[in-house]
């Protein structure tokens, strides 16, 4: 089996709204989890979005955990668990239950590479169910 | 090779089915009932290694298979040994699902072939499974569409965009008197067994001729049967003859159980499974739903009762209720009622319900998993400490660490931390969140100061208590209110869905965003909490209800005072990832202050102490803030907000003077009752309630509690004085139990 190494996320939270999510010119990748919150991976959210939206609350979000795998590592970890199906689109957030935990998962555009990543207060359940 | 069958040795041939060998050896799998060995008829089924209700036509025999028949009347001990074996699960996703490999089965997946190339097909009988057919049983079918297929190596469920069943036609099983004999054959079964070279003696056909084989016409009467069970003779109304074996021939019905299932559901079915089939004669004895053991009899007798349609027959007598789901008595119990009345819309059949063959617990739990359960940041740390943890609240949580008592004195005599990080945190800003509070929360909102916070409840909208916390005003963002909101832990998920559901559905411009499990939390509480917060930098620390965003030994906190345990008490939230750093710099500065961790059992004392509820043990799903004594924190004069309406309606006059529903503080001399003890009225006759909290409390002596009263006594006379808990007698006390004007809270 593959390895399961979770680290700590450091992210940028964003609730705002889903229109200027929508329309954000963003060089940072942004990981869309509700229409209207997104997180960025990294210290620091687009100053575009507190323009747009004066609302918005911006917050340094530490309580994800991730690992990073390949495609094919990651089906064969958690394929067998997952109830729904995943998207073929790249870039694409997909969320669900994962072995039973509330899990999201991250797919880049330009790699094969998978963002498997959970509340850290759930990391220890995702790492016993998946083995 | 040999399988055991009752403590015997019984050869069978590679590749054939229990059932098969059984027969061959001159027994059957069951104590009688006409075989079909195709899967249909429920009546060979045996225990087969531990594993009751295994349908021996449909599973292979292996070497050393220990095979347990099950004994007149056929059903098998509910109590068998458990045998925990966990069944692997597998999801896959198709366009296209067929169900069976026959000839309408292989022209179905042809045909979805020219429009999708992600079609499978699967079949039960390893026969068939050629060509890219996969091997598996479907043994249910759900909106979706999704299926559930037993292989012999895992359960696997399969969601698809659509489904083509094709399930073929069963054999009609004869329903008269003696159906439940042994040594009677499907006209199938009988084809199977003879290929297998398997000898039936004199054989006798009924229904229709079948090739080469004696033939009795007419129609059919009873069978008739010797002391072990077996089939002697054959009667119709044209005659009877002697038999070793009665084939019956009587044609088929469609296999419709899974397409019973599909209502509503993207499925089509095809072939003989789709095919309109006359109805048998209407059934005048014997037996009709082998699975339910349903008599003819029994079917008159809730006709005659008025049950009068194939579903309320279904539901009034079991028929059908069994695990092939009505696949044998179906077109039986329709005859039967079609005889009965002209109204054709009487008859039809009836839904199937998953699952259409007997699975194990091990099958049906494949894939479901337990709810997961959080953990705080410190989880380690509290081990550390020697915590015992449990599980409150959807979370892992110290219960205590070894001894609450010690904890409880630490929070009232010098300084304790806790671990809140589970409680429920939610951040509110935009131009209309004051007037999403205000419509939230029966408290007012608009007045609360930044820096300043308020103890709310929250309401449904039938004014009944489904949570409570604190709100905090923040510093305005871009001259915009914004509020910190505070749940329950164990009520945070919820709350946070009603609070987004309100904000869209009011359609107000709000932003919110949930920070349960992004900032952990520790509560400061004790006498010496203000000392340990300035030996960690604070040197003006917030008072009571204040709130500031201050630096705790370098780490940056959001410091609330508040106060749960009656103490003065501040709340440092902080982020998540340096929880440990906090929780290890304040246990070190404390360590001459007698600072100790509390857990769950200590504090839950503590707060009852002060009289404060909490919502899920100290109150049930229809409490009002009235019942709790809680109207203080609802302000009727408000426009609206959640519940009001309800609240208004319940206030009438009337219903409150007879409202026994009443939470009321109680004290006991010596230690407190468990919580849940019955309680009872001063004579100890009648029971009016029950312990919602105990706690024997350390401070004041003796058992403090709060009861929910619900019945048997008269409110006009006002709440009694005296109870009987446990043979000992409880009286009517007050809240705060302890503190009463809040010096300690506050100082």
């Amino acid at each position: 089996m593959p390895a399961l190494d979770f680290s700590e996320i450091e992210a940028v939270r964003v609730a705002a709204l889903s229109s200027v999510l929508d329309t954000a010119q963003v060089s940072e990748p942004m990981i869309r989890i509700a229409p209207d919150e997104a997180l960025f991976i990294g210290d620091s959210a687009p100053e575009s979005i507190a323009v747009s939206d004066p609302s918005a609350i911006i917050e340094a979000d530490n309580g994800w955990s991730g690992a990073w795998l390949g495609i094919a590592a990651f089906l064969q970890l958690c394929a067998h668990t997952i109830d729904w199906q995943l998207p073929t689109a790249r870039p694409t957030v997909a969320q669900g239950l994962i072995a039973g935990v509330p899990a999201k998962v991250w797919m880049r555009s330009d790699d094969d590479d998978v963002l498997l990543f959970v509340q850290t207060a759930l990391v220890h359940e995702l790492i016993e169910r998946l083995g | 090779m040999r399988i055991i069958t009752d403590g015997q040795p019984i050869e069978f041939l590679d590749g054939e089915s229990i059932a098969l060998a059984l027969i061959r050896a001159g027994q059957v799998p069951n104590a009688g009932g006409t075989l079909c060995l195709a899967g249909d008829c429920g009546n060979c089924v045996a225990t087969v290694d531990g594993v009751s209700w295994v349908r021996t036509c449909q599973t292979v025999a292996r070497p050393a298979m220990v095979v347990q028949r099950h004994p007149n009347p056929n059903a098998p001990s509910m109590y068998l040994p458990v045998t925990s074996t966990e069944i692997a699960i597998q999801h896959r996703h198709h366009d296209v699902v067929v169900v069976g490999a026959g000839p309408a089965g292989i022209g179905a997946a042809i045909e979805q072939r020219t429009a999708s190339d992600d079609v499978v097909s699967f079949d039960s009988d390893v026969s068939r499974c050629v060509d890219g057919v996969e091997q598996g049983e479907v043994v249910a079918l759900y909106a979706g569409p999704m299926l559930v297929v037993r292989t012999a190596t895992a359960m696997m469920h399969i969601h698809a965009h659509h489904v083509v069943l094709a399930t073929g036609a069963a054999d009609l099983l004869p329903v008269c008197e003696g159906n439940q004999l042994s040594g009677l054959l499907t006209a199938g079964a009988f084809k199977q067994t003879t290929a297998a070279g398997i000898d039936h003696g004199r054989v006798v056909v009924i229904g229709a001729p079948l090739g080469g084989c004696e033939y009795l016409g007419g129609k059919m009467l009873r069978f008739d049967g010797n002391s072990a069970n077996r089939v002697t003779a054959v009667v119709t109304d044209q005659g009877q003859r002697e038999a070793d074996t009665v084939v019956i021939n009587l044609g088929q019905s469609p296999r419709d159980v899974l397409a019973r299932m599909a209502t509503g559901v993207s499925v089509s079915v095809v072939g003989s499974a789709a095919e309109a089939y006359s109805l048998p004669d209407s059934p005048i004895d014997g037996f009709v739903c082998a699975c339910s053991k349903v008599t003819v009899e029994d079917l008159r007798g809730v006709w005659d009762r008025g049950f009068n349609e194939v579903e309320l027959i279904k539901r009034s007598s079991l028929c059908g209720t069994g695990t092939c789901q009505g696949s044998a008595c179906m077109p039986h119990l329709r005859a039967f009622v079609s005889s009965q009345t002209t109204d054709d819309s009487l008859s039809q059949p009836f839904t199937a319900r998953p699952a259409s063959r007997q699975i194990t617990m091990g099958e049906a739990a494949a894939g479901f998993w337990s709810d997961p359960w959080k953990r705080t940041p410190l989880h380690e740390e509290h081990l550390k400490l020697g915590a015992k943890m449990d599980r409150f609240g959807g979370w892992w949580r110290p219960w205590n660490y070894g001894d609450h008592i010690a904890e409880y004195w630490a929070v009232r005599e010098a300084v304790s931390l806790g671990d809140v990080s589970t409680l429920g945190k939610l951040l509110v800003t935009g131009p209309d969140a004051i007037e999403f509070l205000e419509r939230m929360y029966p408290t007012t909102i608009a007045d609360i100061k930044v820096g300043r916070s308020r103890y709310v409840l929250l309401l449904n909208e039938r004014g009944h208590l489904f949570d409570d916390g604190m709100v905090l005003r923040d510093d305005d963002q871009n001259g915009v209110p914004r509020f910190s909101l505070s749940f329950t832990s164990g009520g945070a998920s919820n709350a946070e869905a009603w609070m987004r559901d309100w904000a869209e559905t009011w359609g107000l411009d709000v932003r919110i965003m949930d920070r349960t499990t992004s900032l952990a939390a520790i509560n400061v509480t004790g006498p010496l909490g203000g000392e340990l917060l300035r030996r960690c930098g604070v040197d003006d620390v917030p008072r009571f209800l204040q709130h500031r965003h201050l630096d705790v030994a370098g780490v940056p906190c959001h410091v609330m005072r508040l106060s749960f345990t009656g103490e003065a008490s501040w709340e440092l939230h902080h982020p998540w990832n340096q929880s440990v750093e906090l929780w290890t710099a304040l246990m070190e500065a404390g360590r001459d202050l007698g600072i100790k961790p509390h857990g769950l059992q200590a504090l839950f004392g503590l707060r009852l102490e002060k009289g404060h509820i909490i919502v899920g043990m100290d109150t049930e799903l229809d409490t009002t803030p009235r019942r709790i004594d809680h109207d203080w924190a609802v302000k009727m004069g408000k426009p609206f907000f959640l519940g009001k309406d309800s609240l208004l309606r319940t206030a009438a006059d009337e219903l409150v003077a007879n409202d026994r529903r009443k939470l009321v503080p109680l004290r006991i001399d010596g230690a407190a009752p468990m919580e849940g003890s019955p309680l009872y009225s001063a004579d100890g006759t009648l029971l009016v309630g029950h312990v919602a909290t105990s706690f024997s409390s350390p401070l004041l002596g003796h058992g403090i509690m709060l009861a929910m009263l619900k019945r048997s006594w008269d409110p006009h006379s006002g709440i009694p004085e005296s109870y009987v808990i446990d043979g000992r007698v409880a009286h009517l006390s007050e809240t705060p139990f302890y503190d009463k004007e809040g010096a300690r809270a506050r100082a």
